[in-house]
């Protein structure tokens, strides 16, 4: 999560959210989130799990 | 309860007494998802002001305030972390419980640093964003 923090953080093009997945059930049902940390990008579903740096920042702008 | 144990608390005392700038917690309340079964009879909304209220005691640099409905927030509750009071894409939507505590404590110190703090390299490739790009990372308090 915090590397997601610290790209918005870098770049005012890029914002940054944490969603409580349990919260939140409707929105993560309709993202299809069943494992954790689950990265969407502009509101598509993208990846599960975390990854190194440059591999997380390549794959946000991919 | 308290938020942290106690060796936890002081580390992230001396991170906090770290902060090169000040950093606001702003906590948006307003009407809430009814959660997954299991929840109980918890007031999500009192329990993040509880929350960030406890996080910003331990730091004179951290400082926090409550808006109902504020603009711009999809869910709530949620906690916004402004570094010297700015909006700048920076959120916690739903309680930073548990586990996740870790993650609000270490976007307050990502905050208080008023230099990016990815690599060169990654500095650049962002650096080349042409458009805005929204980050939306699930996580679960364990």
């Amino acid at each position: 999560m915090l590397l997601a923090f610290r790209c918005a953080l870098a770049s005012q093009r890029v914002s940054a959210t944490a969603i409580e997945a349990n919260e939140f059930p409707q929105l993560s049902q309709e993202l299809g989130v069943y494992a954790v940390p689950r990265i969407v990008v502009d509101g598509e579903p993208r990846w599960d799990g975390a990854v190194p740096e440059a591999e997380f920042v390549r794959r946000i702008l991919a | 309860m308290p938020l942290l144990r106690s060796e936890e608390e002081t580390k992230v005392r001396e991170w906090f007494a770290e902060l090169e700038r000040p950093v606001e917690l702003l906590v948006a309340l307003g009407p809430e998802e009814t959660p997954r079964a299991g929840s109980g009879d918890v007031d999500f909304g009192a329990e993040m002001v509880r929350v960030c209220e406890g996080v910003a005691e331990l730091g004179e640099s951290v400082t926090w305030r409550v808006e109902e409905r504020p603009e711009g927030f999809p869910r709530f509750p949620a906690v916004s972390v402004r570094p010297e009071g700015r909006d700048v894409g920076v959120r916690y939507d739903g309680l930073p419980w548990g586990y996740e505590l870790g993650s609000l404590v270490g976007a307050v110190v990502e905050a208080g640093r008023p230099a990016p703090t990815l690599g060169p390299q990654s500095l650049e490739t962002l650096g080349t964003l042409e458009r805005d790009l929204v980050l939306d990372v699930f996580v679960t308090p364990t």
